[in-house]
């Protein structure tokens, strides 16, 4: 579980870009920050793994303020995934995979077949995969690592940052629905960063919507949808009809599953 | 030219004496240099050591610039001055140390510094320590620069060790010295081409060195 209490970041050079965030993540919630560029949900993300200091307000984890667990610990104890990028291209798949047990000092044989077991899980045969290096893989090949390395020590928490970001739409479509898929296996508790409402509406059990550095709603998809609770939140969802339609029938789809 | 040849054949014990010793000394002043110019470059790339980064980056910029003679020289005042051995091997290794330098620090540092951020962010979300990040992120993403800047080091201190016959060192210098003296234009022929080659030779031998010190995935296929 992971709550969120009146947490504000002003960045040396005076920009606010985080303001009184207070929300809460139950355990094996997907929730997703969602917003337009700049409104800080990068940030909000980056301070719950303390990669960013917070400068106001706490952050606890399972009931314990996280600014009073070692940082390194803590980073151990919570999958991070951004966009392609974050592989390094120096290891290898399995290496990349295994890079958080190795910090944890998990034995060779069990980093091995935990990395296989993570291969399998993203749908890349480990066999064909676990000696390749990014540079040899496709775009959507290297997102299923980066969750697969995310995933490496088995930690509670999942800290995700656009992570099906920088791919084509059909590629995108299919991560999504695997990931789901995923998550209805290994129930983590997930921070979603993205600013693609649909890619929100789709993916989170709630969804916070935030703008300039606020918290303007936090609640469930249909919530948004059907129970906005001002302008903004109304205007953010609904603002051109086909939208409101498309939206509504992927909202629809999640319910009946 | 053909006398040059016609040296080399007579005389292939000197030849492959003075060939031994240019290998030693330069074989010494590399290690040294290596071990001190990446340790010190990678020293200078941490926090907050930005202005020990500009003045180190500074002195080896005007080492290098300072003619090999006038240091030569400057190194036998100092070494005589602390009672030391002011010629031949001792304060030839030292210049050549010093002329490596430059080369093996400025990309040592560089390329550590150009590291892609995003890589580094992404080792410390790992939960890896400072001392995790250098090891496992930033050095081996590193290492093509700073092969590089250990060939050019390398390369360098070959040639310059010729001069180096100058304060008693030996090596291939000695008959270049002793052609100009005498001019004997096969003991200068002899002796600057043996360098060349020397160069050559170990420059092939370093790129060997250099395919298998690279991280595989960062090699271009
Ligand atoms: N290191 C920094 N120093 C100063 N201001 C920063 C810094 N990092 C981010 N900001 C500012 O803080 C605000 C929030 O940035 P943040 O990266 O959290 O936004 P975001 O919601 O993730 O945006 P995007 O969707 O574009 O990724 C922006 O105005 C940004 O310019
Ligand atoms: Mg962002």
């Amino acid at each position: 579980m992971i709550r969120l209490d009146n947490v504000t970041k002003v960045y040396p050079d005076g920009t606010e870009a985080v303001k009184e965030m207070s929300f809460e993540v139950g355990k094996g919630e997907f929730c997703v920050l969602l917003g337009t560029s700049g409104c800080g949900k990068t940030t909000t993300m980056k301070m719950i793994n303390r990669l960013i200091s917070i400068t106001g307000g706490n952050i606890y984890i399972d009931g314990v303020d996280n600014a009073k667990i070692d940082e390194n610990e803590l980073r151990r104890s919570i999958g991070y995934a951004i966009q392609e990028i974050g592989l390094f291209p120096h290891m290898t798949v399995g290496q990349n995979i295994e890079t958080v047990p190795v910090l944890k000092g998990w034995p060779k044989a069990q980093r091995k077949e935990r990395a296989e077991q993570l291969l399998e899980l993203v749908g890349m045969a480990p066999r064909e995969f676990i000696g390749k290096y990014p540079s040899e893989l496709s775009g959507g090949q290297r997102q299923r690592v980066g969750v697969a390395r995310a995933l490496g020590a088995d930690p509670p928490v999942l800290l995700m940052d656009e992570p099906f970001g920088a791919i084509d739409p059909i590629t995108r479509t299919k991560l999504q629905d695997e990931f789901l898929n995923i998550q209805q296996e290994i129930k983590k508790t997930i921070i979603f960063v993205t600013h693609d409402i649909f890619e929100a509406i789709k993916m989170g059990d709630k969804i916070v919507l935030m703008k300039d550095g606020r918290l303007v709603q936090y609640d469930t998809p249909a919530n948004l949808l059907y129970k906005p609770e001002n302008k903004f939140v109304e205007n953010f969802f609904g603002a051109d009809q086909a939208i409101k339609k498309a939206l509504e029938e992927i909202s629809k789809r999640r319910q009946s599953e | 030219m053909l006398e040059a040849w016609e040296y080399v054949i007579n005389h292939p014990e000197k030849l492959a004496g003075w060939t031994l010793d240019h290998l030693q000394i330069t074989f010494v002043a590399i290690v040294i240099a290596v071990i001190l110019g990446v340790a010190l470059g990678v020293y200078i790339t941490g926090k907050g050591k930005e202005h020990i980064a500009d003045i180190v980056l500074y002195i080896a910029d005007i080492a290098m610039t300072t003619p090999s003679l006038a240091l030569f020289g400057f190194l036998m005042l100092i070494l005589s001055s602390i009672g030391l051995r002011a010629i031949g091997f001792l304060p030839a290794v030292i210049a050549l140390i010093i002329y490596g330098q430059l080369p093996i620090l400025r990309n040592t540092y560089t390329a550590i510094r150009e590291v892609d951020p995003a890589m580094i962010e992404a080792g410390r979300a790992m939960g890896m320590t400072e001392k995790q990040v250098l090891f496992k992120v930033k050095l081996p993403l590193a290492v093509p620069v700073i092969m590089a800047g250990l060939r050019n080091a390398i390369v360098l201190i070959i040639g310059i060790a010729a001069i180096a016959a100058m304060i008693g060192a030996g090596g291939l210098g000695v008959p270049i010295w002793r052609g100009l003296r005498n001019a004997r234009m096969d003991l200068i022929i002899v002796g600057g081409v043996s360098v060349s080659i020397l160069a050559l030779l170990v420059d092939a031998l370093m790129s060997r060195v250099e395919q298998w010190v690279t991280p595989k995935g960062l090699k271009t296929r």
